[in-house]
C-alpha cells in the first residue's frame, strides 16, 4: 500500500482535515487574506488616515494613475530592484566563494569562521543599522581611518550623499546576511558524495577544476533556492533603512517598503492610506508573478 | 582532507582573513566603544583597541538611565516584551503550523494542493504590505498596543515556513506506525500526539529556532501597532535611540545601549550555535 491509499482509507469524515487545518486557516483568514484584499480594495479608493469614513470617495485607476506619474515611485521601485540585485548575485555570489573557500581550505576553524560571519545575521536589522550609521557618520571611524592614510578629501558625511546612499544599504544588507547563504551553500557542500571528489583528484583533476566540474553543478538546486530566499528578502528590507537613513536623504534610499511607510503612517507624509495601498498591491504582484515562476520551475525539478 | 598547494593555501587564508576583518571590525568597534571612558572615545575612533584603552563599565548605568529618560523603559522590561510576544507568536504558530502539517500528512482531501499553493505563496509575500489593513484590523478587534497586536501578526507570518518545514519531516514517519496505532484504536489526536510529536521534535526546534529569529528582531509592526512606551519590544525601543531624539546621546552610551540590547541574543547564539545552523538550513533548504 503506498501513502495516498493509506490517506484515503483513513479519511473517512471529510471534515476532519479542516479541522486541524482551522487553526491556521483562522489566522490566515484575518490577518493574511482579508488585510490583501482590503488593500486592493483601498487602493480603488481615496483615503487619508485622518478621515473616518475609508469607502466614501471611490478613485478608479487614479491612485494607479498617479503611480505611473510618480517619480519618487520609480525611484523606489529602481533602488528595491538595485537591492534585489545586489542581493541575489552579489551577495549570493560572495558567499557562494566563502562557502567554497573554507570547504576547501581545510580550515582547523571551519566552524567557528563560519559562526562568526553568521552572526550578523542573528542581530537585529535596526541594530546593525544603529552600528553602521555610527560608522559612517562625518567622524566615524571610515572617515577617521581614511583622514589617517591622507585621503582627507575622501572623508564626507557618507549617509548625507544621495548618489551613495543606496550603494551604503546594499552593502551593509550584504555584510548582514551573507553568512546567512554561506551556511546554507556550506550544507550543500558537506552533502556532495565524497567519492565523487576523491575519484576526480586520482584523476588528476586540480581543485579549481573539481570545483567547476563536479560542485558547481551538483550545487546548483541550492544555488537556485538561496537565489530565491535572497529575493524574498530583498523585497522586505526595510528596517536597515530606517534605522540608518529613513529613506533619505530627499527619498534617494528609498525602496517601496519605506516609500509605502512614508505615504501611510509617516508623521511628515502625506498620510495617503489607499495610495500607499497602491504601492503595497504593485509590490505584492512583482512578488506574487516571480513566485508563480518558482513554483513551477521548482516542480519541474522534481 | 584536500592537498592544497601553496598557493592555493595562501590564497584561502587571505581571502578568510579579509572575510572576518570586515565582519568582526564593526563588531568589535562598537564593543570597544561601550568599554571605553567617554572622554576617549573621541580622541580614537580610529582604531578599535585604543592606544591608552581604561576599561570601564561606567557607559553601562549611563544607557540604562538614557533608556529610563529617553525612552521611557527600563531594560528587563524591553527584554520582558520581547520574551512576551517571541513566546507567544512562537507557540500559536508551530501548534498551529504543526495541525496544519500533520492534516497534509494524515489525510486525504481534495483542497490539499490548494492549501499547499496558498502557503508557498503567502511565504514569499513581503510583511509590509500588510501593515495598514492590519493596522485596521487589529483597531478594530481592539488589540492596539497589546501584546497580542504582535502575537498575532507573528505566528501568522510565521506559519507558512513552520508547515513546509514540518510537513517535511512528518511525511518521512512511516505510515506503519500510524497504521498500527489504528488497529489498537487510536484516534487522530492520539496519533498526533504520541507518534508525530515525539518523532518531530528535532524539527520542532529547528522551526522555533527559525521563527525565533524572526520575531525576536521583527521592527516594523511593532513599530506601527505599539504605541506605548511600557510594551516596546527591543527593537523598538533601538529604533528610537539617537534618531531624531531630543536627548542627544554621547557615544559610548550608545555603544553601550549596543551592547545591552545585543548581548542575550549573543549568549543565545553561542550557546545554541549548532541548532541555529540547523533551523537556517531547514527553513532554507525546505523552504
Amino acid at each position: 500500500m503506498i501513502r495516498s491509499d493509506f490517506q484515503k482509507k483513513i479519511t473517512l469524515h471529510k471534515s476532519e482535515p479542516y479541522l486541524w487545518l482551522s487553526p491556521s486557516m483562522i489566522l490566515f483568514l484575518i490577518f493574511l487574506l482579508y488585510p490583501i484584499i482590503f488593500s486592493i480594495i483601498l487602493s480603488f479608493f481615496n483615503w487619508r488616515g485622518y478621515s473616518l469614513e475609508i469607502f466614501k470617495d471611490f478613485a478608479g485607476f487614479q491612485n494607479y494613475i498617479k503611480l505611473v506619474k510618480d517619480p519618487l515611485y520609480w525611484q523606489s521601485l529602481k533602488n528595491t530592484l538595485f537591492l534585489v540585485f545586489t542581493v541575489v548575485f552579489v551577495q549570493n555570489g560572495i558567499a557562494l566563494f566563502l562557502s567554497l573557500v573554507i570547504y576547501f581550505g581545510n580550515f582547523r576553524y571551519g566552524n567557528l569562521i563560519r559562526a562568526l560571519i553568521f552572526f550578523p545575521g542573528v542581530i537585529s536589522a535596526i541594530v546593525i543599522g544603529l552600528v553602521f550609521r555610527k560608522f559612517f557618520e562625518l567622524t566615524g571611524p571610515i572617515n577617521t581611518l581614511l583622514k589617517s592614510i591622507g585621503l582627507e578629501e575622501l572623508a564626507i558625511p557618507w549617509l548625507t550623499n544621495k548618489y551613495l546612499t543606496i550603494w551604503i544599504v546594499s552593502f551593509v544588507t550584504t555584510w548582514q546576511w551573507v553568512g546567512y547563504n554561506l551556511v546554507i551553500f556550506y550544507a550543500g557542500l558537506q552533502s556532495i558524495d565524497h567519492s565523487l571528489l576523491e575519484a576526480a583528484f586520482i584523476d588528476g583533476a586540480s581543485i579549481q577544476r573539481a570545483i567547476y566540474k563536479i560542485v558547481l553543478p551538483l550545487l546548483k538546486p541550492v544555488i537556485f533556492l538561496s537565489a530565491v530566499l535572497n529575493f524574498i528578502g530583498g523585497f522586505r528590507v526595510y528596517d536597515i533603512i530606517w534605522a540608518m537613513t529613513r529613506g533619505g536623504p530627499v527619498h534617494s534610499s528609498e525602496v517601496l517598503t519605506t516609500y509605502m511607510y512614508y505615504q501611510s503612517f509617516q508623521s511628515s507624509g502625506p498620510s495617503n492610506m489607499s495610495y500607499a495601498s497602491t504601492i503595497s498591491v504593485t509590490l505584492t504582484i512583482i512578488v506574487l508573478v516571480f513566485a508563480v515562476i518558482r513554483i513551477k520551475f521548482f516542480s519541474k525539478e522534481q | 582532507m584536500f592537498k592544497l598547494t601553496i598557493g592555493q593555501k595562501i590564497f584561502t587564508r587571505v581571502i578568510v582573513a579579509v572575510a572576518l576583518v570586515i565582519v568582526i571590525v564593526p563588531l568589535l568597534w562598537v564593543f570597544f566603544l561601550a568599554f571605553k571612558r567617554p572622554d576617549e572615545v573621541y580622541q580614537s575612533t580610529l582604531f578599535i583597541f585604543p592606544k591608552n584603552f581604561h576599561f570601564t563599565l561606567e557607559n553601562f548605568p549611563g544607557a540604562i538611565e538614557f533608556a529610563q529618560k529617553a525612552l521611557k523603559i527600563s531594560y528587563p522590561r524591553m527584554y520582558l516584551n520581547s520574551i512576551i510576544v517571541t513566546a507567544g507568536g512562537l507557540i500559536i504558530g508551530t501548534f498551529a503550523a504543526s495541525f496544519a502539517a500533520f492534516a497534509m500528512v494524515h489525510y486525504k482531501f481534495r483542497t490539499k494542493e490548494l492549501y499547499y499553493t496558498f502557503i508557498l505563496l503567502s511565504y514569499m509575500i513581503p510583511v509590509q504590505v500588510l501593515l495598514i489593513p492590519l493596522y485596521l484590523v487589529l483597531l478594530r478587534l481592539n488589540l492596539l498596543n497589546s501584546y497580542f497586536a504582535l502575537i498575532f501578526p507573528y505566528a501568522t507570518m510565521g506559519i507558512p515556513i513552520a508547515t513546509l518545514i514540518l510537513r517535511n519531516f512528518f511525511s518521512q514517519v512511516p505510515f506503519e506506525f500510524t497504521e498500527a496505532a489504528l488497529i489498537d484504536g487510536a484516534s487522530s489526536f492520539q496519533i498526533y500526539r504520541n507518534i508525530y510529536l515525539p518523532i518531530a521534535r528535532p524539527a520542532i526546534a529547528t522551526c522555533i529556532i527559525f521563527l525565533f529569529l524572526e520575531m525576536w528582531n521583527e521592527f516594523l509592526f511593532a513599530f506601527i501597532f505599539i504605541r506605548v512606551d511600557a510594551l516596546q519590544t527591543l527593537p523598538l525601543a533601538m529604533s528610537r535611540i539617537g534618531i531624531g531624539a531630543k536627548f542627544p546621546i554621547p557615544w559610548a552610551i550608545y555603544g553601550a545601549s549596543i551592547v545591552l540590547a545585543v548581548g542575550p541574543i549573543f549568549i543565545i547564539f553561542m550557546v545554541f550555535q549548532r541548532w541555529f545552523v540547523r533551523g537556517i538550513i531547514a527553513g532554507g533548504i525546505k523552504g
